[in-house]
């Protein structure tokens, strides 16, 4: 019998001006993301995670896979930033590797998308965005890891957007603590409008926003 | 894909117990009742609290009531949305003031004694009224229910609007009627006297996730009186309070199911127990099997004409699973009806709908332990979680006739 489960897809910009201290945030934090997820019983028995990253192309580096059979993907940085591929990609994951409720069937939950970018789009998205939006396919929270990137373009994507200005060194990193917080759902929460019915989620750390 | 049975296990030491956390609107953990009604009916419910918010301690969302009118038997079940700090409010004042309101208005109500009961009977028109006016100011009443039930939420929403204490609890903002959200399944049961013989009449209506399935004398055939919810991503169902359209009488006449049977049980869970027994048309006579062999509900033993059956391998089918309370985790035994099935390689629908069989398949600490009662043996059940990613709350209630 299937269970419930709870697909979680993140979707990395891995582009070139992520090298350096950026990617190698990235690498620490996921480390640490399946580290938190790993030691609670409600994440290993429905969490399902998936990767996929975005620089020139986008590809989904590691399919929505059991949280206790995820292995680390390698993420190198390079290129250049195409949100359209990587969302049309997201949207065909979703289509393919999620499941709705049916008579004979338990729908998965809905799952969370966490989109991370540094920069702005080199590809055309703004089809892709829209039509993802539309769908309510599932809970999509963008964050923009600094200033290059334009929160609007982002509040196309989703309502729920987060934005670090500065992104001084902890802020990716602190990006996936909280990104375990909202995957868990514990502790105290602040409520944000997505689509037609609000989302709670746990209150941002200190050097990350919710853009209002 | 396989449920991994290990996998399973090794999560049981990392699910912890926590108190509930102090704060208004308090609930009980659990809660159990029973009633023996009149003609040999009986009723048990039993509510938990799930695994989640004992990990989390935080309260139980579930809420039942049973209660007796006249000539009937009144059941409601609701299940407050996970996802809504006050939403056990919305449960417990649905399932209570929809049952007063049943308890009153069902106190002098006749079904009609009838020559003749066919389909017929039950035939309803274009805006889905039954034709008969006895069967339709029954459906009638079971609405009037429902809107009474929201109409209550909508006050204990006012109650507390302007109170602070709420405004804090949610983060800084102002509460809203959906932090109250919650499902509603009401079930009324009155006895017929048909072809000289105990024949059942149940109506039901449910507003979101959960089911109600009745068992028929036979034992092999399960009736649904609720619908599957298609389309939706789990845990998206439908509110009581979602939207008053909902309450329109046409809207509820069209999800409002009729049952009439020599009815062996009725059975009215919320979706910790039902998202177990899925799809619910081919599971919910396993249930039905299940709480047999676990001596929920009652059996009549029948002893030594089917000592061939008698089973030797009770291991095989009988499981340890841990049940988490404030004292840690007690060990307690389950029996699996489908893999007893299997052993004495029946087909389960066929095991089911033979009782001798599925007594020999009682483990002997169960049918000697008359000191449980069957309520009691219900919330134990419902409290050792046995199935991968099941960890919600989880409500029974159990009407059943032995022949």
């Amino acid at each position: 019998m299937f269970i419930r489960r709870l697909p979680v897809y993140l979707l990395l910009d891995c582009s070139a001006s992520m090298t350096g201290q950026p990617i190698e945030q990235v690498r620490q934090g996921l480390r640490a993301l399946l580290d938190d997820l790993s030691t609670e019983p409600m994440a290993i028995e429905t969490v399902y995670l998936s990767v996929i990253t975005f620089n020139s192309t986008a590809q989904q580096l590691i399919p929505l896979t059991e949280l206790m059979q995820f292995k680390e993907p390698k993420i190198q940085a390079s290129g250049a930033t195409a949100l359209g591929a990587a969302l049309r990609l997201l949207k065909d994951c979703l289509d393919k590797e999620v499941r709705k409720s049916t008579e004979d069937q338990k729908g998965d939950w809905k799952p969370l998308v966490f989109l991370m970018t540094d920069g702005m789009p080199t590809d055309s998205w703004e089809m892709a965005a829209d039509e993802i939006k539309e769908l309510k396919m599932a809970n999509l929270i963008a964050f923009a890891a600094g200033s290059g990137t334009d929160v609007a373009n982002l509040k196309r994507i989703t309502n729920i957007v987060l934005k670090s200005d500065e992104l001084s060194p902890g802020a990716l990193k602190a990006f996936f603590q909280w990104m375990s917080q909202s995957i868990l759902r514990t502790g105290k929460s602040v409520q944000v409008m997505a689509q037609s019915a609000p989302v709670d989620l746990p209150p941002p750390p200190p050097q990350i926003q919710i853009v209002p | 894909m396989a449920f991994s049975t290990e996998k399973f296990n090794s999560t049981c030491p990392l699910w912890t117990w926590k108190p509930i956390s102090p704060g208004k609107d308090q609930h009980s953990e659990s809660a159990c009742q029973s009633e023996t009604l009149s003609h040999g009916f009986e009723i048990i419910g039993a509510r938990v609290r799930g695994k989640k918010h004992k990990h989390e301690g935080t309260n139980c969302d579930d809420w039942f009531e049973i209660a007796r009118s006249g000539d009937w038997n009144i059941i409601a079940v609701s299940d407050g949305a996970g996802s809504k700090m006050f939403s056990r409010v919305g449960a417990r004042v649905a399932c209570q003031t929809a049952v007063n309101y049943l308890v009153k208005q069902l106190q002098k109500h006749h079904i009609k004694p009838r020559q003749e009961w066919t389909a017929d009977t039950f035939a309803r028109n274009e805006i889905y009224q039954f034709k008969e006016p006895d069967i339709e100011l029954t459906q009638k009443i079971l609405h009037e229910a429902i809107q009474s039930a929201y109409y209550a939420i909508e006050e204990a929403f006012h109650a507390r609007d302007q109170l602070k204490y709420y405004y804090k609890a949610l983060g800084n903002r102002d509460l809203t009627l959906s932090d109250f959200s919650t499902t509603l399944l009401l079930a009324i049961h009155t006895r017929v006297h048909y072809k000289a013989a105990p024949y059942s009449l149940v109506l039901t209506c449910q507003i979101g996730d959960g089911m109600t399935a009745a068992i028929c004398q036979q034992q092999s055939i399960s009736c649904l009186l609720g619908k599957v919810e298609k389309n939706h991503f789990g845990g998206e169902t439908q509110f009581l309070t979602s939207s008053k359209r909902q309450l329109e009488r046409n809207y509820l006449a069209t999800i409002t199911y009729s049952f009439f049977s020599q009815m062996r049980a009725l059975m009215v869970m919320t979706d910790g127990v039902s998202d177990d027994y899925f799809p619910p048309d081919k599971n919910m006579l396993r249930l039905f099997g299940d709480l047999i062999l676990n001596g929920i509900i009652p059996i009549s033993t029948f002893s030594s004409r089917f000592k061939e059956k008698e089973i030797l391998r009770q291991n095989d089918y009988l499981f340890i699973q841990e049940r988490l309370s404030e004292k840690g985790s007690q060990p307690t035994p389950i029996c699996s009806v489908s893999e007893y099935a299997k052993i004495i390689n029946i087909p389960i629908e066929k095991l089911i709908a033979t009782p001798a069989w599925l007594v020999a398949g009682i483990p002997k600490e169960i049918l000697e332990s008359h000191d449980i009662s069957s309520e009691n043996r219900l919330l134990a059940w419902l409290d050792t979680y046995n199935i991968r990613g099941s960890f919600d709350d989880r409500t029974l209630v159990v009407l059943t006739k032995e022949f």
